[in-house]
């Protein structure tokens, strides 16, 4: 049965690593970081299932407290890139180049 | 005693501390400077009524080096020698210390002055007390390292800089013979400390590197290695060349350092390893070197201009004559003249030092004369200092030279070498006396300008000169008595030290070696030998003395000077003028081809091995490898996020095939 759980599990996380990739928006880049944890929520709450015990209720809790603050954060400099810059898309923001 | 042998260094040593460290205003600075040595000179005194029972002082101050089989203490050890020598090195340097108050008032580094010249005596003192060769040579060093500093003293000059350079590096020369002599001596005794080593017979044979080799072989490099470092100290040659230049340094320097005590510490070494000399093959070579030395420099001496490179040829020449009493086998009599000569050497430089001081500075003695009425009391105890230096008989520097004469005509008949060398140490008495009745006579007996130069091309200076009155500077510059007193202590040293220390010395110092060596028939022939010494020594002195009174005391007489040295002599003269023009041949035949191949392995070594290839190749291959890999950092985010995800997929991949077996993935089998 987890097999079901993981199946969604692995889809959530693969949406989510494919928008990180495949799109050059901030904000949609931060969004599917957000997929991608919630992702790995599913597969640690079907793995506490299985074990039976609340192990992986207390590391999504935790998840889920670090993903509130990192898209507080995120959304932050999102904002301030956006105030400098005038843009939010990953091909212009290249000033680390070396 | 014993316990308060440390504090004959150690005062010195404190006062150079204070003296240095604090900035102190003059009278305070002198004070500490002058109570130091005299304190020592006290407590040396004490310490040698304390040896006159032939009862050792000895004192182990603190453990120093402690390796393997090498054990030496810091140990300190006063016998008749040392004692001596440090009676010597004292009292002379405290009577220097006390003219140096004078001398040195008006100088700014009146401070540094006597700072050095204390840490001077604290090596000194090291030097002649350490009980082991290797104290010796920090006391060795630390002399060397002083004579440096204070020939340098006015710095702001680069001759005088150049001159305790080359002071320092041709004692290094010597100071590397010396160290191979110690190497030896450790190969041969297995032990430094001098008593330890005179107890010891030498060894048939030694193991030296996994060679058998003889002992008696080691013994004479040994021997031969220590003489190349006393050569370098004491200037003979083919070392010498540093001293006369080592008058660009304070006048009490020159007094101090380069006539009466560290150029002297070369003879006392050789004294004092008297056990490894005692009837060695080395002494032959010694004494020629010694004699080719005493005679060169008193030529050189004859043609002098300046008054305190007469003096340093003079001494140079008369270090020859300490070489050969030591080289003689009879220790004793180089260690006499040893003493004497710091009484008169430093009396004589101590009185050109208050000439210099009268006339403002000139040291070129065709421009002094006449000194002597204006000047008496000093001309009287310079005219001391001179008689001594000549031989006038019964006074110290005849009884010095005259024991060495004996010593080595009696070693003519047992060793070949000691004959000829004989002869030209008599040659060099002669050249004493005359150089030194030139010296009086230019100097004090001159009217003002009457002495022509002798020397051709300084003829043309002279006649612009020679109706001026006081020499052109003004005032004389009286000596006070603070420069008096000293020189008149020292004129009566000079005057009847040898007639009093003459015999008790021989016997005082005898328990140091036992008894020295002499030919068989002792008695007899001492007693002839002895009487034909006195008379030849005597007839040397009349000759030298008359000489330099017919040429140089009368206006005919220097006429004919000038004359020989713009006819017939002058090649000759220009021969000596130039000093045989060795510091020339050694410039090309030694230091040139030493920076020739310093030039080279700095630019082989430095210039493209280290700078180019080691320092500035790291840098570029830095560089070369941040350039190409600078490429790499394209700033995208997108990038940074893939090559993230394919590192973190390739590691999840590492780590599922690693466990393949524990986990049993269905997909992996």
């Amino acid at each position: 049965m987890i097999s079901h759980y993981l199946i969604v599990s692995a889809a959530l996380f693969s949406i989510g690593a494919f928008g990180v990739l495949a799109r050059r928006n901030l904000l949609i880049i931060l969004m599917s970081v957000e997929i991608m944890l919630n992702g790995v929520n599913v597969a640690l709450l079907a793995f506490a299932r299985v074990h039976g015990n609340t192990n992986g209720h207390v590391f999504v809790l935790m998840v889920m407290g670090v993903a509130a603050a990192e898209v507080s954060v995120g959304l932050a400099i999102l904002i301030a890139v956006f105030r400098n810059r005038k843009t939010v898309d990953t091909g212009d923001l290249k000033s680390m180049q070396g | 005693m014993s316990h308060l042998l440390w504090l004959i260094p150690v005062l010195p040593l404190a006062g150079f501390l204070v003296n240095g460290l604090l900035k102190l205003p003059k009278p305070v600075s002198c004070i500490v400077g002058c109570a130091g040595p005299i304190a020592s000179f006290v407590i040396s005194v004490l310490v040698f009524l304390r040896i006159h029972g032939h009862q050792d002082v000895v004192q182990t101050v603190f453990s120093w080096i402690s390796v393997g089989q090498l054990n030496v203490p810091f140990g300190l050890r006063v016998d008749p020698l040392s004692g001596v020598m440090i009676l010597v090195v004292t009292g002379v340097g405290s009577l220097i210390h006390v003219y140096s108050i004078s001398y040195m008032h008006d100088d700014e580094g009146f401070s540094r002055f006597f700072a050095y010249l204390n840490l001077f005596m604290f090596s000194m003192l090291v030097l002649v007390l350490g009980d082991s060769i290797l104290l010796m040579f920090v006391g060795w060093e630390g002399v060397g390292l002083c004579s440096y500093l204070l020939i340098g003293f006015w710095y702001k000059e680069l001759k005088n800089a150049d001159a305790g350079k080359k002071a320092f590096i041709t004692n290094r020369v010597g100071d590397f013979g010396f160290l191979l002599g110690v190497f030896c001596l450790w190969a041969l005794y297995k032990d430094v400390n001098f008593a330890q080593m005179a107890g010891k017979a030498i060894p048939h044979s030694v193991q030296l590197a996994g060679h058998e080799v003889s002992g008696d072989a080691l013994a004479f490099w040994a021997g031969l290695f220590l003489f190349i470092g006393a050569c370098g100290k004491s200037a003979q040659i083919p070392l010498y060349v540093w001293l006369p230049d080592a008058m660009a340094g304070p006048t009490p320097v020159s007094a101090l350092i380069h006539a009466a005590t560290m150029v002297t510490a070369g003879v006392y070494m050789m004294a004092r390893m008297n056990f490894l000399y005692q009837g060695s093959e080395v002494l032959s070579i010694v004494v020629t070197i010694a004699a080719l030395t005493a005679f060169m420099a008193g030529l050189i001496a004859v043609a002098q201009n300046d008054i305190k490179k007469v003096l340093a040829y003079s001494t140079v020449s008369q270090l020859g004559f300490m070489f050969a009493g030591i080289a003689s086998g009879d220790f004793h009599t180089g260690m006499f003249h040893v003493v004497t000569h710091a009484f008169f050497k430093a009396l004589l430089f101590l009185g050109a030092g208050a000439v210099i001081h009268a006339l403002h500075g000139e040291q070129d003695i065709r421009k002094m004369g006449g000194l002597g009425k204006k000047l008496p009391a000093l001309a009287a105890v310079f005219v001391a200092g001179a008689l001594a230096l000549a031989g006038l008989p019964f006074t110290a520097g005849f009884f010095s030279k005259d024991a060495i004469l004996v010593a080595v005509f009696e070693q003519a008949s047992v060793q070949a070498a000691f004959g000829p060398a004989w002869l030209l140490l008599v040659a060099s008495a002669g050249l004493t006396a005359f150089y030194t009745t030139r010296l009086v006579l230019i100097v004090f007996l001159d009217a003002p300008g009457a002495h022509r130069p002798p020397s051709p091309e300084a003829s043309a200076g002279s006649h612009a000169a020679p109706q001026e009155g006081d020499h052109g500077h003004g005032e004389l510059h009286k000596p006070g008595l603070l420069i008096m007193a000293p020189l008149a202590i020292l004129a009566v040293a000079s005057l009847f030290g040898g007639y009093l220390l003459d015999r008790p010395m021989e016997e005082f110092l005898k328990p140091v070696w036992g008894e020295e060596k002499h030919p068989l028939n002792f008695a007899a022939a001492h007693d002839h030998a002895h009487a034909l010494n006195i008379l030849v020594s005597c007839i040397v002195f009349a000759v030298g003395v008359t000489a330099g009174w017919v040429i140089y005391g009368r206006a005919a007489g220097r006429d004919w000077v000038k004359r020989f040295a713009e006819g017939g002599g002058k090649k000759m003269y220009w021969l000596l003028e130039n000093k045989f023009f060795v510091d020339e041949i050694y410039e090309y035949t030694i230091i040139a081809p030493l920076k020739m191949g310093a030039t080279i392995v700095w630019f082989l070594v430095d210039r493209v091995l280290i700078d180019t290839i080691l320092v500035n190749g790291t840098g570029w291959i830095v560089y070369a490898v941040g350039g190409a890999l600078r490429r790499t950092h394209t700033g995208s985010i997108n990038v940074a996020v893939v090559s993230f995800l394919a590192g973190a997929l390739a590691l999840l991949a590492f780590v599922a095939y690693q466990f393949k077996d524990t986990w049993q993935l269905p997909f992996l089998h």
